[in-house]
This record gives structure tokens, C-alpha cells and sequence, in this order.
């Protein structure tokens, strides 16, 4: 029934039987088209130089040899309007430097055809001179030579079939990916996405059959069209190379025996069954099928990505990488076509790729088995609380593009520039827009009110205090992330730019974060995600703290500054105000900016070898007594 | 009162809205359906009656509350639930590219009838149906009124005690909708115990055994189409329901 479809079997079987021979007979004839070109085009070839005539008489009789194209050899001055004009392919330019060696260097342009192939035509003969030449002199020396053309040869001990399986095996898992992606994208991207529009999913889902039961028969119809899929592209690959329909278009023969075909099998199964899950579950997460079609890209990516494995030097379908799903079963796959299966390391990666399938098709089930799938799609109007929905997915976005600028602006722009265009432009404007167009509450989620005096006088202190433990903090995480001197002393000289005035500084490191960092990260951040469901103001405060971490991209410097986000994120909830959080934030920033001036005298707060160990308990105790005293709101949010 | 073949007690169903926070969309709503009756949940758009028939479909969870389907509790046993049921909305849809044969023998599969009976059960549901004409025709093929009948003989291919039908006769025509209702009296002389909605008032006075007016989400009131009329002192059951409806706003 599933092959009824006429789209199915067009592109699970028709496409692929005819594609194959298509793609075959399209390199093949490119090939050959371009070994034409080479031969049919005379290059025209300048010879140019200072070189003694002996020299210049031997390269030119090289470069003018007969063999797979001519070469027209011009004696002329060179010009690189000929090699732009293309008039003449390549210029030659013979050279000596340094007695006796000749220095012979060829002009081209890579981005024009002829000038391309005619280089390539040139080295080669210079090659051949170039050895010549050595067997010459060598024998001048009284070498006894046993080979006319080189005493240094190299002997390849792999069978031919082995190293075109090996060839082959490279791109197998590559090729058979995006086969079983696209046969099984016939069948199941529409198969969730699809019902549900068209209503015969609720009909299905109020029949006796579970819902684990839809999904693996959903699975099970998709697979079977991607595994159809592989087979016809690979029975039809087989037919072409056996038969030599399309002439001797391969310069090897797959091998093998039931020893090899088992381990072919075990690999290329759980691997529809990788891209089956991935697909139903792009569709069972749609409300309509144009949705789950906008999906199939990223999963196209997902899929392939790791099926380039065997592109790697080095990796071996053997040991950690075949814990990596499909990448150890690429691997394994060529192994297998190189003549070197390995049956246990191919059953472990087998079942790591299950594993992963596994998981993927429970959250296919999941989705299923939501309530609202059966609800009509409508866009979600924007809202406080759709925002906390998106809240992770923006906070991602807009840390990618901070992460690119930054470094792309680095290259261009001093530290202030940097600074001023990721605070204003990628933080501070996101955030602006996000709370106005979701409507994020003023005093309520945004927590835009004035507090009571105490937290205000209280966070300073708290800042200092907080600093300190920050520090201690600090030192615990370089214990197991070592920092290195040289990323600490950059990162301190970014900040610390000596031609900057401490006024500047201050505004610029201290007042500014204060302000739009806390907007963006306690304000709307803390704030949306105060609204999930469940969350409450502790996952709030934890969540938000880890993505300011996050932000202050340097390793190092994560934990610290998530542990800052923690502190700041509860004075901010309990005193109910924003401007707690951003005093505590400027003045910590300050503070710390304070005692990287030696002359000051306040290093104990930054640095670990002077805080004595007592100073620890302390300034916990404060920070605690500190929040302690930032009571609550009277007016809940 | 005849034994009861569903049984909703006090359900209850909330919804997070994203724009509107909190949505109860059913309160505290209990019934009992019998053998051989017609319970008809009459309200307006948005009442609750899809949510609660959903309920009883095991398609949605209750918030509180419970509901049994021939004994199996909705919550607990979903899967025995399902296969009592036999569930219908105007909403549900059946596969093109499968023939009217095809569509049923596939339906009771997945609704548990056993292999030795399947063929004869779709013979016989056919025959009762009358689709014998285009039972070997693809769905995609049918007319509207064809693919009702069809839907119909689908909902009742495992013959199960109680039949679900959320406004099934919405969007068909008037003769469609005529027929509609009469295979329901045949299903119900048959002694199918079926839970109704329906915003219309003359199907749910053609038909019914009993009648619940539902509004925002709670039953403002219970019985037969007499005893509503009465209980309003109105001459019609549209009157009825006004003046029910009205009495419950304010």
C-alpha cells in the first residue's frame, strides 16, 4: 500500500535506478571532455629569463616535447595582460639565483582553464627535466644507476581491489545517507506533519493501537522506502560495474563474500533507521508538512555530517568513534569495501547508531502522544510567555552572532569599538525589541521599579564580598580547567588598554555592562523564563545565570560569571528590583577593575595568593546576610 | 436507567494558553450513557463538548475526574478504552489512496478484531452500511456523503459498544446530514450506547434520548428534551436552551 503512491516509487526506485547510470555516464563524460580539451587546444607558452642559454635550450625543448597536447613555445618578454587576456597560458621564467641551480618559475591563473591545464602540462615536463637532469649529474658523479628513469621507486603492496574498495568505502556511507534521507523523507515527513492536516491522524490515534505503535509502524514504512532506495542505487552502481555498460568508467571491482556483505548490512540498516527516526520526528514536531519540509535541511546536515568521517586522516572504525553514531558505521563501512571488516568494533557501532535511533524515535512517541497535536496549527500570537518558550533559542542566536562579530571586528577595531557595538547593537537592541514586542511587564517581569533603600545600600558591599568568593571560585575551576598565563595576561591586556583613562574605563567597563547586561540577562531573560511553567524564580535565576556565563565567552571565565549571575539574579528577585542587580553588577566590575591597578592596593580582591583563607567564610557570610536583608517585594510579580 | 456503558464523573480539563494563561475548558462535568441511548452534549462553539468527547477518546487526559468506557477507565486502561470505542468527528479523515475495503479491514486491525473474523465482520459492516457499490473504490474518489458513510462503517468496524460522534453531521448537506442521523437511530436500535454533540437544536430533538446543555465548559442542565422544555417552561428546545443559557450567565 505504501508504494501506491506514484511520488513514492518515482523517487524511491525510478530516481534511483535511473540516477546512478546518469551520474556515472555525467563524470565520466566530463572526464573525458576534459582530457579533449587538453589535447585539442595548443597553449601558447612564454619562455622568459637570465638563465644560461644551455638552460633555457633544455627547458624549452622540454616544455615543447611531444606528448598529450602541443605546446607552442614563444620567445617574447612577458606580460601579464597576455596570461589576464588569455593570449598566452603560462609564462615561464628561467632564473639563476645561486650557481649552478637554474630557478625555474611558471605564471598562470588557476581561475582561467587553459592557462590551468597548460600549467599543469608544463610541470609536468619540468618534472621529467628536472629528474633527467639529476640521473645526469648523479651518473657524472659515478653513480651506478639500475633504473633508466629513477632509482627511487615506490611500490604500493594493496591489491587494486582493496584500494578501490578503500576508495569506494570513503564515500559509501556519504552517498547511501543522502539516499536513505531522501527516500525516507518520501514517506515520512508527510506521514505525522500530513495526517494531522488532512485529520486522519486523530482517526488513527483513536483506534486501539498505541501510540509506540504508530511511530515504530511509521518507522518501519519509512525505512523500508529508504532502504529500497540504497539497494536500487546500489544493485544498479554493481550492474554498471560489472557489465561495463558505460564502458570502463571504473578502474576496480568491489570483492566480497556473505563474510562481507553481514558486517555491509549490520551498517547500512541502522543507519535508515537513524535517518527514518530523525525524519518522523522533524514531522511529528510539525503542525503542517510545509514545516517539517523547512526541516529537511538541517537534517540533511545532521545526517551527513557524520557519515564525512572517513574523510578524516587517521580514524579507524575502531575504538571511542564508534560510540559516535553513523560516524563509526562510515568508517566500518569502509573498512568492510577495503577488504578489513570488522565484525565486533561494526556491532558496537551498530549499536551506538540504534541507540541513538532509539532515542529519537521515544521522542517521536512524545510528540505524538501531546495533547495539542490534535489542535489546529495557528500562529502564537506574542506574548510574555511565548517568549520564555523562545527564550533559549534567541539567547543562542544572538550569542552566535556575538561570538562571530566579535571576532570579526577585533581584526578591524580596537577594544572600545568591540565592546560598544556588542553591548548596544547584538545585546542591548535583541533585548529592547523582545521585551516591547512580546509585552513583557514593565514592574512586573522586567522588575523596571525602584527598591527600598537597603538592597541599594547593601549591594555594594555585597559586590565586594562576592568578588572575593568569585575569586575563590576561580582558583577551584583552574584546578580542573587550567587557564594557561597567556590567555589571562591577552585577555587582561583587551581589557585593560593602557591608553584608556580610568573615567573611560569605568563607563565603559563597569556602567555600561551594569546597565544593559542586567537588562538583558536578570531583566528579559530572568524575567521570560520566570513565566515557564514549573520554572519558578529558582530555575529562573540558575538558567539565566549560565547563559550570562555563556556570554563572557573565555572558558575561564564561564563558571565564574555564571556564579556572579547566581548572586546578582536572587538580589534582583528578592528586592524586586533591577537596579539592585545593576549596582551590584557596576560596582563588582569596578571593583575588580580597581584592583588591577597595583598602586591602589586592593589586589586582594582578584587575586588568590593575597585573600587569606579566613576571607572566604567571610565574605560568604556577607553576600548571605547581604541577600538576606534584600527582603522581598511586599507586591508579588 | 439502562447500565451504563460510559461514565464521565466531575471532569475536569485545563489548558495553559499562552495569551490567556489558564483556560478551564471543562468543569466538573459527570454522565452516565446506557445500552440502546443517545446522550447529546448540545452547546455553542467553544462549550467544551469536543474536549470533553475527546476525553471519553482517551485523545486527552483529563486535569481531574475520571471516565469509563464499557468498564476500562480512560486514564488506566487507554488502550482498552480505545477499543470500546467507536469515535467520529467532523474533523476525522480517512486515507485517500486506501479503498473503502481497504479502509476497514485496516481499521479493525488496528481496533483488535481477530484475523477469523475480519473478513466477514468488513462483509457484514459493508452490507449494513450499503457501500457495497463502491466498496473497491479509493476514498479519494468518493463524494462527500460516500466518505461519511464510510467514516460511519470505519467508526463501527470492531463493533464496539460505544460510538462517539463529535457534530458529525457538520459541513454536510441537508439530505447528507438527513442520512446521517438516520444511521445513527439504526445504530442506536442496535443497542450502541452513543455520546452526541451537536450545536444544532432539531438534531439533537430527532435523536437524543437525553440531552446535556453545556456552557463554558460546565453541564447547566440534564434530561430529556421534555423535561428541558419544561424546566425552562419553553415550547421549543431552542427556547429551552436560551432561556438555560441565559439563566446560567447570569
Amino acid at each position: 500500500m505504501l508504494f501506491r503512491d506514484r511520488r513514492t516509487i518515482l523517487v524511491s526506485m525510478v530516481l534511483p535506478a535511473i540516477l546512478m547510470p546518469i551520474l556515472i555516464f555525467g563524470s565520466n563524460r566530463v572526464s573525458e571532455m576534459s582530457e579533449q580539451a587538453i589535447a585539442s587546444d595548443s597553449c601558447v607558452v612564454i619562455l622568459t629569463g637570465n638563465a644560461p642559454d644551455s638552460v633555457m635550450e633544455s627547458v624549452g625543448r622540454a616544455i615543447s616535447a611531444p606528448g598529450a597536447a602541443p605546446v607552442s613555445l614563444v620567445m617574447d618578454s612577458p606580460d601579464r595582460g597576455m596570461l589576464d587576456s588569455d593570449t598566452v597560458q603560462a609564462i615561464v621564467s628561467a632564473r639563476v639565483h645561486r650557481k649552478p641551480v637554474p630557478e625555474v618559475v611558471v605564471h598562470y591563473r588557476e581561475d582561467l582553464d587553459r592557462s590551468r591545464l597548460a600549467a599543469g602540462l608544463v610541470l609536468d615536463r619540468l618534472y621529467t627535466l628536472r629528474d633527467s637532469v639529476r640521473l645526469e649529474i648523479l651518473a657524472g658523479r659515478g653513480a651506478v644507476l639500475m633504473h633508466d628513469s629513477s632509482f627511487v621507486e615506490i611500490r604500493d603492496i594493496a591489491s587494486p581491489e582493496a584500494l578501490y574498495g578503500y576508495e569506494v568505502g570513503t564515500m559509501a556511507m556519504l552517498f547511501a545517507m543522502i539516499f536513505l534521507l531522501s527516500g525516507v523523507s518520501v514517506a515520512a515527513l508527510d506521514s505525522i506533519a500530513g495526517e494531522r492536516e488532512r485529520g486522519s491522524l486523530e482517526t488513527l490515534l483513536a483506534s486501539g493501537i498505541s501510540r509506540s505503535a504508530v511511530a515504530g509502524s511509521k518507522l518501519a514504512a519509512a525505512c523500508t522506502v529508504g532502504l529500497v532506495s540504497v539497494l536500487v542505487q546500489t544493485g544498479s552502481f554493481l550492474i554498471i560495474e560489472r557489465t561495463g555498460l558505460l564502458g570502463d568508467v571504473f578502474p576496480g571491482r568491489i570483492t566480497g563474500s556473505a563474510v562481507t556483505y553481514l558486517p555491509m548490512l549490520l551498517q547500512v540498516l541502522p543507519s535508515a533507521l537513524f535517518a527514518g527516526s530523525m525524519v518522523l520526528y522533524a514531522s511529528a514536531s510539525s503542525a503542517t508538512f510545509r514545516q517539517a519540509q523547512l526541516k529537511f535541511l538541517p537534517l540533511l546536515v545532521a545526517g551527513v555530517v557524520p557519515t564525512l568521517a572517513p574523510l578524516f586522516p587517521g580514524l579507524e572504525g575502531r575504538g571511542l568513534i564508534t560510540a559516535v553514531p553513523v560516524a563509526g558505521l562510515s568508517l566500518c563501512l569502509r573498512d568492510t569495501l577495503a577488504g578489513r571488516p570488522d565484525l565486533p568494533w561494526t556491532l558496537a557501532a551498530a549499536g551506538s547508531t540504534l541507540a541513538a535511533s532509539a532515542l529519537i524515535s521515544r521522542a517521536v512517541v512524545n510528540a505524538i502522544s501531546r495533547e495539542d497535536i490534535l489542535s489546529p496549527a495557528a500562529d502564537p500570537v506574542p506574548c510574555p510567555a511565548l517568549l520564555a518558550r523562545k527564550a533559549f533559542l534567541y539567547s543562542g542566536i544572538v550569542w552566535a552572532v556575538s561570538v562571530i562579530s566579535s571576532i570579526q571586528l577585533e581584526r578591524v577595531a580596537d577594544g572600545r569599538t568591540v565592546l560598544l557595538v556588542n553591548q548596544l547593537v547584538i545585546l542591548l537592541l535583541p533585548a529592547l525589541y523582545a521585551a516591547l514586542r512580546f509585552g513583557l511587564p514593565g514592574t512586573g517581569a522586567l522588575r523596571l521599579r525602584l527598591p527600598r533603600p537597603t538592597p541599594l545600600l547593601v549591594a555594594i558591599p555585597c559586590a565586594a564580598a562576592g568578588l572575593i568568593l568569585t575569586t575563590g571560585l576561580y582558583e577551584l575551576v583552574s584546578t580542573v580547567l587550567p587557564t594557561g598565563g597567556r590567555a589571562v595576561q591577552s585577555f587582561g591586556d583587551a581589557m585593560l588598554p593602557g591608553s584608556v583613562s580610568m573615567t573611560e574605563l569605568l563607563l565603559l567597563y563597569c556602567i555600561l555592562p551594569g546597565i544593559v547586561e542586567e537588562f538583558v540577562f536578570r531583566g528579559v531573560l530572568m524575567g521570560s523564563l520566570g513565566l515557564r511553567k514549573g520554572w519558578g524564580p529558582a530555575g529562573a535565576i540558575l538558567a539565566s545565570a549560565v547563559v550570562f556565563g555563556m556570554f563572557h565567552f573565555l572558558y575561564f571565565r564561564i563558571i565564574p560569571t555564571a556564579f556572579i549571575g547566581v548572586m546578582v539574579g536572587i538580589a534582583v528577585v528578592r528586592s524586586g528590583s533591577l537596579l539592585t542587580g545593576m549596582i551590584w553588577h557596576a560596582s563588582s566590575n569596578a571593583l575588580a577593575l580597581l584592583a588591577a591597578h597595583p598602586s591602589l592596593g586592593m589586589d586582594f580582591l582578584v587575586n588568590p595568593a593575597t585573600v587569606p583563607a579566613a576571607a572566604y567564610p567571610a565574605a560568604f557570610a556577607a553576600v548571605f546576610l547581604g541577600l538576606l536583608l534584600m527582603k522581598p517585594p511586599l507586591r508579588r510579580d | 436507567m439502562p447500565e451504563a456503558a460510559v461514565e464521565a464523573r466531575h471532569l475536569c480539563k485545563s489548558f495553559f494558553d499562552d495569551s490567556r494563561g489558564e483556560v478551564k475548558a471543562v468543569r466538573d462535568v459527570s454522565f452516565r450513557v446506557g445500552r440502546g441511548e443517545v446522550f447529546g452534549l448540545l452547546g455553542v462553539n467553544g462549550a467544551g463538548k469536543t474536549t470533553t468527547l475527546r476525553i471519553l477518546a482517551t485523545l486527552m487526559a483529563p486535569t481531574s475526574g475520571s471516565a469509563a468506557i464499557d468498564g476500562h477507565d480512560v486514564r488506566d486502561d487507554p488502550g482498552g478504552a480505545r477499543r470500546s470505542i467507536g469515535y467520529l468527528s467532523s474533523t476525522t479523515a480517512l486515507y485517500p489512496r486506501l479503498t473503502a475495503r481497504e479502509t476497514l479491514r485496516f481499521f479493525a486491525r488496528m481496533n483488535g478484531c481477530p484475523e477469523d473474523r475480519l473478513a466477514a465482520r468488513v462483509e457484514e459492516v459493508i452490507d449494513t452500511m450499503a457501500i457495497g457499490s463502491y466498496a473497491d473504490t479509493r476514498i479519494e474518489r468518493l463524494s462527500t456523503g460516500m466518505r461519511q458513510k464510510v467514516s460511519i462503517a470505519r467508526a463501527i468496524v470492531h463493533d464496539p459498544p460505544v460510538l462517539v460522534f463529535d457534530e458529525p453531521a457538520a459541513g454536510l448537506d441537508v439530505l447528507n446530514a438527513h442520512e446521517m442521523l438516520s444511521m445513527i437511530e439504526k445504530l442506536r436500535s442496535e443497542g450502541h450506547a452513543i455520546v452526541f454533540s451537536t450545536h444544532v437544536m432539531s438534531e439533537a430533538e430527532r435523536i437524543c434520548s437525553r440531552i446535556a446543555i453545556i456552557h463554558e465548559g460546565g453541564i447547566l442542565a440534564e434530561g430529556t428534551v421534555d423535561a428541558l422544555k419544561s424546566l425552562a417552561g419553553a415550547a421549543t428546545l431552542e427556547d429551552a436552551f436560551v432561556g438555560i443559557v441565559g439563566a446560567g450567565r447570569a
